[in-house]
């Protein structure tokens, strides 16, 4: 209509045009003020605003945009795997789904029957996963590392407000195998024992990332550039650890604790020319997966080198050595076993009291004889001695690449607490702290003709298809060749000596005969007194152990087992000798090392 | 005529005389420049669009191949899992027993010495 009218007085005179537009022509300056200012203010506001964004807070938004977008991603490295011997793996690395909750948004009416499906999926009391729901919390874990079936099972349910997020973690397949020698990560992915924490640096690798722009997913945006720094795996370390041997030996060493309810326990198994650890293992076992249910002293010490303990009568072939070595003892040397004798005011005897008469040092070892052991010590003089105890690496660490090894303890000539009556009894091994690894290394070193190596557990360590072997490395020369095979002949006649307790019930002869029919095999027992910590020695228990050389002609193994605290057997040979043969029977058979027929006593197989 | 020419202001009537005249119209003068500048920034931000478009396709298809990878990694794991519990002397000795495998006695084993190999390198 206004159109029209317009049209109206347009089409008539001058005059009355001007005379009717005119009040129009206010109206329409008056909405173009009106949109001008408003257009103005617009203008304005968005200058304001884009003077705010672009000068004032530029920097501060900026940098929260650059820190949004720009954000590197950071890409793990794999940990490296460990395997044993022969490729079997010991730890990996496995992504396990853990299941969040977002207690908001899971609906109040269904939290207690959500808690009561989870519970029964993942085995958790029912009233910590409902006060979890309930809690105030916007993001709370109710399960870490499900197993595969157990996520399907939650993520089959599609319950609101729960989410099942792909975490890495530690796996160890084998469970309690070689778990000492293994060791475990802590839940920062840090190696806190064994071969994880010594090899932490190697095994972790270096991490990645990459640089560009990326979506709120964390996925980057094609069209800014992009700078990819690929993580560099960790390296895969693969033991000199036999399955087979390592299985032998948990088997033996678990049977042997719970029948004599012993408190601990530790089997080594060494390769002397090399070093190599063929099997390690000690009681009380634990799973690397499930860790922290175990004590601190369980999951974090490897007792077979992290323990000390009095080796009693193992160490007189140390002692033989050292007196042969030293020239001032040969093997025809005699001195007289009377039962007990007197030094420095106090009475020193053997184990029994009994007098074994003039004896070589091949009787002292036959019969361990404590008497005859402080006398050839006698013989040898500290000096000698001590030189040969520093020589076989006694007072120090092996150098094993195991995390926390100890050194034992050595009261050396000229150490403030060295005392001549300290000498003499270390000769039968009291007085002296050592690990069962460095009575392993000793006795390998005899088995090696003298020449002593470092045991080492890991044979090589591989990365990106390149691999580094192990250089077995040589220590030292003890001793001389001779004295090593010297002290290897009076060591057949010790296991022979002992051999009635495996033979006698079998076949009645209770007369010294073969330890291992069609073998000549070496051994040396001991039964420790164990010190108090107010003083003395414990009177009620001991550590029974055998140390030995298998076979010794050519030898393959250096065998150690020791059993702390038998509970039924008083001197801990009865239980240690039986598994000692256990164990050199099954390694004979499992590297078919064939017998010699006329190595076999009468009634044996 | 000259009704027509009171009718119409002159300059429109001078603008529609310029369009009579269509090649001097076509001539667009130094505007011509300008509109072949904004044909020619069309067609290259259509070209950028497009290729733009190609690229956020192609990423997107990038990261679905990410996302199957990790599938695929996780899988992977998950089998070499499997293998490892299945390579332990545990479950070996489980599965040779189940077999009627058993450990052989002393007498049932017989040594037999092979007579060192002559040397073919020599």
């Amino acid at each position: 209509m206004r159109v029209t009218d317009r049209r109206a007085i347009t089409t008539n005179s001058a005059t009355s045009s001007r005379t009717a537009i005119l009040p129009m022509g206010r109206i329409a300056r008056w909405r173009l003020q009106v949109l001008l200012i408003g257009c103005v203010l617009i203008t304005v506001i968005v200058a304001i605003r884009l003077v705010d964004l672009q000068v004032v807070r530029s920097y501060d938004l900026a940098r929260k945009a650059r820190l949004e977008i720009e954000t590197p991603v950071l890409l793990a490295p794999r940990r490296g795997q460990i395997t044993d011997a022969r490729g079997t793996v010991l730890a990996m690395d496995v992504e396990r789904q853990s299941l969040f909750a977002i207690p908001p948004q899971v609906p109040a009416a269904r939290k207690a029957e959500i808690a009561l499906l989870i519970s029964a999926i993942i085995g958790e009391p029912a009233d910590s996963i409902l006060s979890a729901l309930r809690s105030d919390r916007q993001w709370v874990r109710l399960a870490r590392w499900l197993e595969p079936a157990q996520a399907e099972q939650i993520s089959q349910l599609e319950l609101p407000g729960l989410w099942l997020v792909y975490e890495p973690r530690r796996f160890y397949p084998q469970g309690i195998t070689a778990a000492q020698v293994v060791g475990a990560l802590n839940l920062n992915g840090e190696g806190i024992s064994g071969i994880e924490a010594f090899y932490d640096p190697i095994l972790r690798g270096i991490e990645g990332r990459v640089e560009g722009e990326f979506d709120p997913d964390r996925n980057p945006i094609a069209t800014s550039q992009m700078h990819i720094f690929p993580p560099q795996n960790g390296a895969d370390v693969q033991l000199t650890i036999d399955p087979f041997i390592q299985q032998l030996i948990e088997r033996e060493l678990k049977q042997a604790v719970e029948a004599q309810n012993a408190d601990g326990g530790t089997i080594i198994v060494l390769e002397p020319r090399t070093g190599a650890i063929l099997a390690m293992a000690s009681w009380p076992f634990f799973d690397p997966n499930r860790w922290q249910e175990y004590p601190p002293e369980v999951y974090g010490r490897n007792p077979a080198i992290g323990s000390v303990y009095e080796p009693g009568s193992t160490f007189k072939i140390v002692t033989a050595a050292a007196a042969l070595n030293s020239g001032a003892v040969t093997t025809t040397t005699t001195v007289n076993d009377t039962g007990w004798v007197t030094r420095f005011g106090r009475i020193l005897r053997n184990f029994d009291g009994t007098p074994h008469g003039q004896l070589t040092l091949a009787g002292m070892i036959y019969y361990s004889s404590n008497v005859a052991a402080l006398q050839f010590n006698e013989l040898t003089g500290p000096e000698s001695f001590y030189r040969a105890l520093t020589r076989f690496g006694f007072g120090q660490p092996t150098g094993v690449d195991l995390a926390g090894e100890e050194g034992g303890i050595v009261n050396f000539i000229g150490s403030t607490d060295y005392n001549p009556l300290t000498f003499l009894v270390n000769a039968y091994g009291q007085a002296i702290s050592v690990t069962p690894l460095q009575m392993v290394q000793a006795a390998a070193a005899i088995a090696n003709d003298g020449v002593m190596m470092r045991p080492y557990v890991v044979q090589q360590i591989c990365r990106n298809n390149e691999c580094e072997r192990t250089q077995p490395q040589e220590v030292g020369r003890p001793i001389e060749p001779e004295v090593a095979r010297a002290v290897r002949e009076m060591m057949v006649d010790a296991a022979n000596h002992y051999a009635p307790v495996i033979w006698g019930p079998r076949t009645g002869n209770w007369r010294d005969q073969w330890l291992v029919p069609g073998y000549r095999v070496g051994a040396k027992t001991g039964t420790a007194s164990i010190p108090l910590p107010s003083g003395g020695y414990d009177p009620n228990y001991t550590i029974g152990s055998v140390l030995g050389i298998a076979p010794v002609d050519n030898p393959r193994f250096v065998v150690l087992v020791k059993i702390d605290r038998p509970k039924k057997d008083t001197f801990g040979l009865q239980t240690a000798i039986p598994v000692y043969y256990n164990i050199v029977d099954q390694l004979f058979r499992y590297t078919h090392l064939p017998p010699n027929r006329s190595l076999v006593s009468p009634g044996q197989p | 005529m000259a009704v027509r020419g009171e009718q119409i202001p002159s300059p429109l009537g001078r603008v529609r005389l310029r369009r009579i005249d269509l090649s001097r119209y076509f001539k667009l003068d130094g505007a011509r420049y300008m509109l072949l500048l904004a044909i020619i920034f069309c067609l290259l931000s259509m070209m950028t669009l497009v290729q733009t478009g190609i690229t956020a396709r192609m990423n997107y298809e990038l990261v679905e191949l990410r996302q199957q990878q990790v599938r695929l990694n996780r899988h992977y794991s998950y089998l070499q899992e499997q293998l490892a519990r299945a390579q332990s002397v545990e479950t070996r000795l489980k599965r040779a027993s189940e077999l009627g495998f058993r450990p052989p006695t002393p007498d049932q084993i017989r040594y037999v010495r092979i007579p060192e190999l002559p040397n073919l390198e020599e």
